[in-house]
């Protein structure tokens, strides 16, 4: 996976793969590959979610303890 | 006199000055109607008071005098009474000014302590407004973060499901349709073989009907000049020996003569 590949970026990839898979544009040559690609962008992608969702929790709870 | 320009030019500051005479004979009091005496006494920068004799003497410098009373006891008098009127005065001036100072004392107490509490109302409505606000913003920030990760989240799922899916889906209707050529293959292969023959047939008809055996066979005839076969008469002269072959003869002739034909006999 690239080094400085964003959210964005590869969210933007990852419907266009989805887009041409969905309008089987997608030669079966390619598709395994797309579909590699495509893979490897969701575990890209739900790992940077968990990682800010665990981020974006603690600084909750950080506010909430500072409002206490 | 003398003494009058002693205490003019001894510089001292004094706050008046008392001429007393005790009682005596009306010639003693003539010095005070001395007119240069009178005049310093009435030009004399500080008041001077007067003191003079009894009740019924009165002289130039009495008249020319800041004040003037009849005996010296009386100008003591005066002078005490004065003093103990200015001290009076004195002394209601400084009830005053503390009566005063305590009513401003007080009431400037009262305005700053009316200010005070306006300020420290305002200041914690300020603090109040400004927190309520961040718990506001704070409230929205952790609803929008968890909305926005929450959709984020199904964009994602959505987006996997469909990649997950769709593949197989698409190899399926690749894999059916190498299926759908293949039954087609097997269902029109006798059809198309069918049809092949018949084109082929055709086209074997079509080449048998034009080769040279059936042409000759209708009546046509090949020449050869050169011993090669000829459709070009220019190439045949008069008295050249050229080949007709007719159906399964060959005749050897010598050309006589060339004739143009416009015929249209064969025409069809």
């Amino acid at each position: 996976m690239e080094k400085n590949l964003t959210y964005e970026e590869a969210y933007i990839e990852l419907a266009s793969i989805a887009k041409d898979i969905e309008n089987e544009s997608v030669s079966v040559d390619v598709l395994a590959e797309k579909v590699k690609r495509a893979s490897e962008l969701i575990t890209f992608c739900q790992t940077k979610l968990k990682s800010t969702e665990s981020e974006v929790n603690k600084i909750i709870a950080q506010m909430e303890n500072a409002n206490k | 006199m003398a003494k009058l320009i002693e205490v003019y030019q001894s510089n001292i500051p004094y706050d008046a000055v008392v001429i007393t005479r005790g009682g005596g004979a009306q010639t003693d009091f003539l010095i005070f109607d001395n007119y240069h005496i009178g005049r310093a006494v009435a030009k004399f920068p500080i008041p001077i008071i007067t003191g003079i004799g009894h009740q019924k003497n009165e002289t130039i410098t009495d008249l020319m005098a800041h004040t003037q009373t009849k005996t010296p006891t009386k100008a003591a008098d005066f002078i005490i009474a004065h003093n103990k009127s200015f001290e009076d005065e004195i002394l209601s001036f400084q009830k005053t000014i503390l009566i005063k100072s305590q009513q401003l004392f007080s009431s400037q107490f009262q305005i700053l302590l009316s200010v005070n509490s306006t300020i420290v109302n305002i200041t914690r409505d300020i603090l109040n407004k400004y927190k309520d606000s961040l718990v506001q913003i704070n409230q929205v920030t952790i609803n929008t973060s968890k909305s926005i990760l929450f959709n984020r989240k199904n964009e994602l799922l959505g987006l996997s499901s469909q990649i997950v899916s769709k593949p197989k889906i698409i190899l399926y209707n690749r894999i059916n349709d190498i299926r759908n050529t293949i039954n087609n293959l097997g269902t029109f292969k006798s059809l198309y073989l069918k049809n092949q023959r018949g084109y082929l047939g055709h086209y074997v008809s079509i080449i048998k009907m034009m080769s040279p055996e059936n042409i000759l066979k209708k009546g046509f005839a090949i020449v050869k000049s050169n011993n090669k076969i000829t459709s070009n008469p220019d190439t045949i002269l008069v008295g050249e020996d050229i080949e007709i072959i007719l159906a399964n003869t060959q005749i050897t002739t010598t050309v006589k003569k060339k004739t143009k034909y416009d015929g249209k006999e064969f025409n069809i």
